[in-house]
């Protein structure tokens, strides 16, 4: 017995680990060829195939009549050796996969090792998203291994988008669409532009179907970067809108999500299953605008008390991915996702005899607008109040942001406001980045080769609402130690002492926090002359973008910092010299950074924009020349002489 | 044993090979109605809506029991500010056992109040370990003191333990099936109040002796504590051993009934946990330490430190560490392995031509790396070390037996010493047996060699830093029962002098006089050389420098040439990636230090500091710095402290020293940094880089000259003392000061006129 599980579990083994040891020079050759050009990748795909098909499932209903299934076949070279390639499917209750396999190099099916996990997304606290993934070895470079996977979409609303770019390099990446006789798909293709994308369209007769194909070839490996922008803004993709179908049934065209008010249709129809009990609701909402006059003030209340009290925690399971919690149990739980506070905010404004409604939204993480009627185009929901001809978002999930100031994520985006039977579409406004000015503001003296005296730091805008929520969620302990770090950049020679701060609580009045100001070692002396450094906080001079950067970077809200340091000459000292400004202006961003004598002070004046938050990858060598600039501005120290 | 790992490995190989699909009743037809509710929100069963019922019975009596200490819902005035306060804490852990198994329970009650967001956060979504044989049941008190159960059936299942927090992990011992609840209507200013049970089962199968798992921990917890109880329930055919540390209250019996002793400790307004660098907290504060044991054998015969049944053990006497080291190794010497390792470390040494009868030093040294060798290298169990089952007990039981034949085979004589780890505890306050540590004193004509079980790196006399300094027991070993005369010895230290990492950066200012290029070479000695060499040796290096050592030929692969030649190309290739990789982890090492690396290069062992003919480790490294040059006019200002890298800065609470001061090991860090001064200029003066601080504790010196057109800056800090009393910290504080003004030290490059 023993023996036999023994050699079983060698048997196993070697197929996981083992089964290939053989390639040829040829292979070896190519691989050293691709990791040449992609020198961080461990893997690339030498072709990669997906086939979307469609299906109509008779017994079901609405838009899960048509299902759809994508076979994926790829192969993959390894680029070094002892490495361990994994791929991942992901999938939930709107979709399986049904099959993973791999082939040997005689394409004979061989064993792997499949597992599944529950795949927690970033700050989702529990979803239906599964994760189907293996690991397959490669011991060497060169080695080749096919692979093939099955994925079905039970609805096909679900399935709405078809992406060329995998984690990894791929010499040829090919879509394919069956798009069959009875079925109206729409395909739209985006940010196709910059890349040769080819598209066949031929006739499939024995499937009686329109054979779709795109190729797109010499692909690079898509690596998550901190601070880009969605997929859709960036990557090449193909838009999958299912219109309408020819049901034998009926023997009639029928609709799929054909207009803007289908999807509208269907969102409606979840919302109104929502079964909320304002009663238990009622008395907060009493106490909370008892003493409060005008609209502004109630408005405010509400908002804020929901912004104090009800923490963010998402389930996205099944439906609850679109259907919003009850108002109720998110008032009684504390917590919700998006749709649950979006919903008790609306409760609560309609028990406080305001006009709210909720809305559907897409994040600037998404690139659409409601032109497409589709489940990708939004992402988020908040709640709309309709005052005195004006529309008023409010969005739950915040915790620092004033009321009538929108986080950077829904500036300009498109909504969709519940209106009965109808909808309404709009826009939230945007702010500008003046609107986010943060002013440093420091008065200095030469003081035993350090420099001391007062520091202010002012913010406003989206600066104050990320700045209120950092200073809140340092440990209470340690809130003014922490403070302290955050405003010195944690460096061991700055100290900001006595520290005096503005209303924390204030959400819409200007933050301010300031102190006695101390910079240890930043003068130092030779042969009569003092070489100083003023700036100690030489913001951005490591915010250059190398060639690993893929794509446009974009900040957290739009950039306008401003530095102001006045340095007083110290007695029997003149300036010898004063490092040259820099002065660099380009369409979205800007530096200015400008030292003057004036009287007995030497003034120093930063004024660094980013006007819309993104630096597009285009525009990466202007600003890597803003940054070599600023870096050598730094660098440069100012030199007073004896008298 | 290994029938049942590859059992369960198998098992899991089809559980998950099967597991991945979606079952047939998830691919049904579908219609785009709600599919699923919420599945926290659903309403519950019938067989939950009992279940709802008996578990709130259950809480009901567990947070009734106890009920006067935790009476209080207001924090001390004195923590206010404070994240979270723990009003209220009772752990209780009962030993229990049945005809086949003993068992172990631990029950957890805790009332903490949330003070600020981050402990609302880290409380509001509740991590626990769930398996048959845990238990959690938490309500809610509000400010206005309404009781609000939680109900413990909405959580969910964690699939990955990986998800899990720190924290929540560190409740229970290692349990990989967690479970998580979202706890509605947590507010800050809440208590939460919970209950965590964990049981485990212990197989013994009628053993005559068991020793349940030692625990070791301190009184603080990670928020201040009102009130805290720690109770032991042990029944009565156990024997406890127990001692407070530092301070730490001491236990009393509290109960004894016909079946069980009870103990039990009071601790009241303990502030949270402190963590001070260079400390060992179970030296300085409140801590304890306990293990419960059952045997059936009289004390006397026990392998245990076994004191009288009831009354819980705090003090072992040396007789008897003695007595049961030699029992220990008694029980070791019968290894079945061991006679032949050691026979085949003397015919190692006739075959090296070591004249072992002479030449004791030599041979005992080679016998030694010989054993190391078929250890590390050559030992046939490494083969199964892919699928996990190495285990480190094992090297130890066969170390002592095989050392002492080896050492009996040579004629050499020793003495066994006995001692406890520094960062555990000290000589006098052992009391568990596990923390007793054995090693070998052996008496050759150049002096004592201390021999411990070794490491893949440990070197031939090598004191382990947490050993050095120690007091110890001596004793000669001896057979039979007699008792042996010990006597208390000090193990040696090795000063800062011997222990050393030098490291010698060659610069030259780059054209662009922005970044300097840096040819580096460090070099570590003594126990410094434990830092580096996971870093840059491996194992595959390690098998290359011990084949070579010992002359091992290549195996000759039979089979297909092509075979052959395609395992030689992947080992090849291994070896670049290493190479790669040895550099990345070089280039992290030097950034976490401060330094601006650009580009790092040229990675070259020179010196492995593991081998016999070979006492330090060094190596060889090029990189780029950026950031370390300055510029004003056209003068140029090179930050010249910044390359000896950052050094301690003591924030402002690091400033008052709470605890005794307690290094890894005494140490000097030489820095040698040789500047190329490039045409075209000068520098008048480097008087300023000259300092000499010294003090009991620590030193910090500087020397720099200019000879030519180089600048030589030599830089050594050192720490002198093992061990420091905190009233000795201003000495810190003064040395370490010198060290980071000398880190912002720059020399200015004029240009000649």
């Amino acid at each position: 017995m023993k023996q036999f599980i023994n050699t079983l579990f060698f048997i196993l083994l070697y197929q996981t680990v083992f089964s290939q040891i053989y390639t040829d020079k040829e292979n070896v050759e190519l691989a050293k060829k691709i990791k040449a050009k992609n020198p961080t990748d461990d893997f690339a795909s030498l072709s990669f195939e997906e086939t979307y098909s469609f299906i109509y499932n008779k017994y079901n209903q609405g838009t899960s009549k048509i299902g759809a299934s994508v076979l994926t076949k790829f192969e993959i070279i390894a680029l070094k050796s002892n490495i361990s390639f994994l791929n991942t499917e992901f999938y939930n209750s709107q979709s399986a996969i049904s099959y993973v396999k791999a082939f040997d190099k005689n394409d004979k099916e061989e064993y792997i090792n499949l597992r599944v996990s529950d795949y927690e997304s970033n700050g989702i606290f529990h979803s239906d998203q599964k994760v189907c993934y293996f690991n397959y070895y490669f011991d060497g470079s060169g080695l080749r291994k096919k692979f093939e996977t099955k994925k079905t979409y039970f609805d096909i609303k679900y399935l709405t988008s078809a992406y060329f770019h995998e984690a990894f390099p791929i010499k040829e990446k090919t879509i394919v669409f069956y798009i069959p006789k009875w079925l109206n798909v729409e395909l739209i293709e985006k940010n196709f532009e910059g890349y040769t994308i080819t598209k066949e369209i031929t006739e499939d007769t024995k499937l009686k179907a329109t054979k779709i194909k795109y190729t797109l070839k010499d692909l690079v490996g898509k690596t998550s970067q901190s601070h880009s922008r969605g997929p859709s803004h960036i990557l090449p993709h193909i838009v999958i809108l299912a219109k309408t179908y020819y049901d034998p049934k009926t023997q009639k065209d029928e609709k799929l999500l054909t207009t803007t008010a289908d999807l509208y249709a269907w969102y409606h129809s979840l919302t109104s299953e929502v079964k909320n009990d304002p009663e238990v609701l009622k008395s907060t909402v009493e106490k909370l605008i008892a003493d409060k006059k005008t609209d502004d003030e109630k408005i405010k209340a509400i908002f804020y008390w929901i912004q104090d009290n009800i923490r963010y925690i998402a389930f996205e399971q099944g439906i609850a991915a679109f259907k919003p919690e009850a108002a109720n149990l998110v008032f009684k739980n504390r917590y919700g996702d998006c749709k649950g506070m979006a919903n008790l905010a609306k409760q609560m404004y309609l028990l406080a005899g305001y006009d709210a409604h909720l809305t559907w939204i897409g994040t600037n993480y998404l690139a659409y607008d409601y032109s497409l009627p589709s489940l990708m185009v939004d992402n988020h929901m908040i709640c709309t109040i309709f005052l005195n001809g004006k529309k008023i978002y409010i969005d739950g999930t915040e915790t620092f942001a004033p009321l009538g100031e929108y986080a950077y994520r829904i500036q300009n985006r498109p909504t969709m406001i519940e209106n009965g039977e109808n909808f309404i579409l709009d826009k939230v406004d945007s702010n500008t980045k003046e609107e986010n000015l943060i002013v440093t503001t420091k008065n200095v003296k030469v003081d035993n080769m350090s420099l001391s005296g007062k520091a202010l730091f002012e913010f406003n805008g989206n600066a104050r609402s990320t700045m209120l929520y950092r200073y809140h969620y340092f440990k209470a302990d340690k809130k003014l130690t922490e403070l302290e770090n955050y405003l010195t950049n944690s460096d061991a020679n700055v100290h900001l002492d006595n520290i005096k701060m503005s209303n924390v609580d204030d959400r819409k009045s200007k933050l301010t926090f300031e102190g006695d100001f101390f910079v240890n070692n930043a003068v130092t002396e030779s042969d009569g002359n003092l070489f100083i450094n003023l700036d100690d906080e030489r913001s951005f001079s490591n915010f250059q973008f190398d060639s690993t950067r893929q794509f446009d970077y974009e900040f957290y809200y739009k950039i306008y910092d401003k530095t102001n340091i006045t340095l007083e000459i110290p007695k029997g000292y003149k300036i010898e010299y004063l490092p040259e400004n820099v002065s660099k202006k380009f369409d979205h961003f800007s530096f200015e950074l400008i030292y003057k004598q004036v009287g007995n002070t030497i003034q120093y004046h930063k004024v660094i924009s980013v006007n819309n938050a993104i630096i597009m990858k285009q525009e990466f060598d202007s600003w890597n020349e803003c940054i070599k600039a600023i870096k050598k501005f730094y660098k440069d120290q100012i030199i007073l002489t004896n008298k | 044993m290994k029938t049942k790992i590859l059992l369960s490995m198998l098992f899991g190989f089809i559980v998950i090979h099967l597991g991945y699909a979606q079952t047939p009743s998830q691919r049904r037809a579908r219609n785009d109605k709600p599919v699923e509710e919420n599945e926290t929100n659903k309403p519950l069963t019938v067989s939950e809506t009992r279940k709802s019922r008996l578990e709130k019975q259950k809480k009901e009596a567990i947070f009734s029991d106890n009920a006067e200490d935790f009476q209080l819902n207001k924090e001390p005035e004195q923590w206010k500010n404070e994240s979270a306060v723990i009003l209220g804490q009772h752990v209780k852990y009962s030993y229990d056992s049945k005809s086949f198994e003993c068992i172990e329970k631990t029950v957890i009650r805790r009332k903490i109040k949330i003070l600020d967001k981050i402990a609302l956060e880290k409380f509001s979504q509740f991590y626990f370990a769930s398996n048959e044989n845990t238990d959690l049941a938490i309500k809610i008190i509000k400010p206005n003191n309404q009781e609000v159960d939680i109900e413990m059936q909405k959580a969910i299942k964690v699939d990955n333990s990986s998800d899990v927090p720190t924290f929540y992990k560190n409740f229970v011992f290692s349990i990989d099936s967690y479970k998580k609840l979202a706890v509605p209507g947590l507010e800050v200013g809440d208590i939460i109040d919970f209950y965590y049970l964990f049981k485990r089962t212990y197989i013994t199968a009628k053993a005559k002796q068991f020793d349940f798992p030692p625990v070791i921990f301190q009184l603080a917890n990670e928020y201040p504590t009102v009130n805290q109880i720690i109770e032991f329930e042990v029944e009565r055919n156990f024997y406890i051993n127990f001692i407070s540390l530092n301070g730490a209250q001491k236990i009393v019996s509290s109960k004894v009934d016909r079946k069980n002793y009870n103990y039990q400790l009071t601790d009241k307004m303990r502030e949270k946990k402190l963590d001070e660098r260079w400390s060992y907290p179970f030296r300085s504060l409140p801590s304890i330490k306990f293990q419960v044991i059952y045997s059936s054998i009289k004390p006397e015969k026990s392998n245990y430190l076994l004191g009288e049944l009831g009354t819980p053990k705090s003090k072992v006497t040396p007789d008897e560490v003695v007595d049961k080291a030699h029992n220990i190794l008694i029980d070791y010497s019968s290894h079945k392995m061991a006679k032949g390792i050691a026979s085949d470390a003397i015919a190692s040494l006739r075959k090296q031509k070591i004249d072992y009868k002479r030449d004791k030093s030599k041979a005992l040294q080679e016998a030694y790396y010989f054993f190391r060798n078929y250890f590390f290298i050559n030992n046939p169990k490494n083969s199964y070390s892919i699928a996990g089952t190495w285990y480190q007990s094992d090297d130890e039981i066969l170390w002592y037996p095989v050392m002492s034949k080896i050492l009996e085979e040579l004629e050499i004589p020793y003495e066994v010493g006995i001692t406890v780890p520094r960062n555990v505890g000290s000589l006098d306050q052992l009391i568990l047996i596990a923390e007793l540590e054995m090693f070998y004193i052996v008496k050759i004509p150049e002096g004592d060699v201390y021999l411990f079980p070794f490491s893949k790196w440990m070197t031939y006399g090598q004191i382990p830093g947490k050993y050095e300094s120690n007091d110890a027991y001596s004793f000669k070993p001896y057979r039979g029962d007699k008792n042996a005369n010990y006597k208390k010895i000090k193990i040696p230290v090795t000063s800062h002098e011997n222990n050393t990492r030098t490291e010698k950066f060659n610069i030259t200012i780059n054209d662009n006089l922005e970044d300097i290029d840096v040819k580096s070479e460090a070099i570590a000695k003594g126990l410094f050389k434990y830092d580096f060499y996971s870093d840059v040796i491996y194992e595959n290096d390690n098998k290359e420098m011990e084949d070579k050592y010992y002359k091992k030929e290549e195996e000759k692969v039979r089979g297909n040439k092509n075979r052959i030649a395609e395992e030689k190309r992947k080992e090849e290739e291994v070896k670049l990636q290493n190479q790669e990789k040895k550099i990345e982890t070089l280039q992290k090492d030097l950034k976490s230090r401060g330094f601006n690396i650009k580009n790092t290069a040229d990675f070259e062992l020179i010196s492995n500091g593991r081998m016999p003919n070979s006492n330090e480790l060094s190596f060889k490294l090029n990189f780029t710095l950026s950031n370390t040059v300055n510029k004003a006019g056209k003068n140029i200002i090179v930050q010249i402290g910044k390359l000896i890298g950052e050094q301690a800065t003591l924030s402002k609470e690091e400033q008052n020293r709470q605890i005794d001061i307690y290094h890894p090991f005494e140490r000097s860090m030489i820095n040698t940094i040789t500047l190329t001064i490039p045409e075209g200029y000068k520098i008048d003066d480097v008087s300023s880089l000259n300092s000499k601080y010294e003090n009991a504790s620590i030193d910090f010196i500087t020397y720099a000259k200019i000879e030519g057109k180089t600048l030589t800056v030599n830089v050594t800090k050192s720490y002198k003392k093992l061990v420091d009393s905190k009233q000795d910290w201003n000495l810190y504080i003064e040395g370490l000061k010198k060290a980071t003004d000398f880190y912002d030290k720059k020399v200015i490059l004029k240009p000649l006129k």
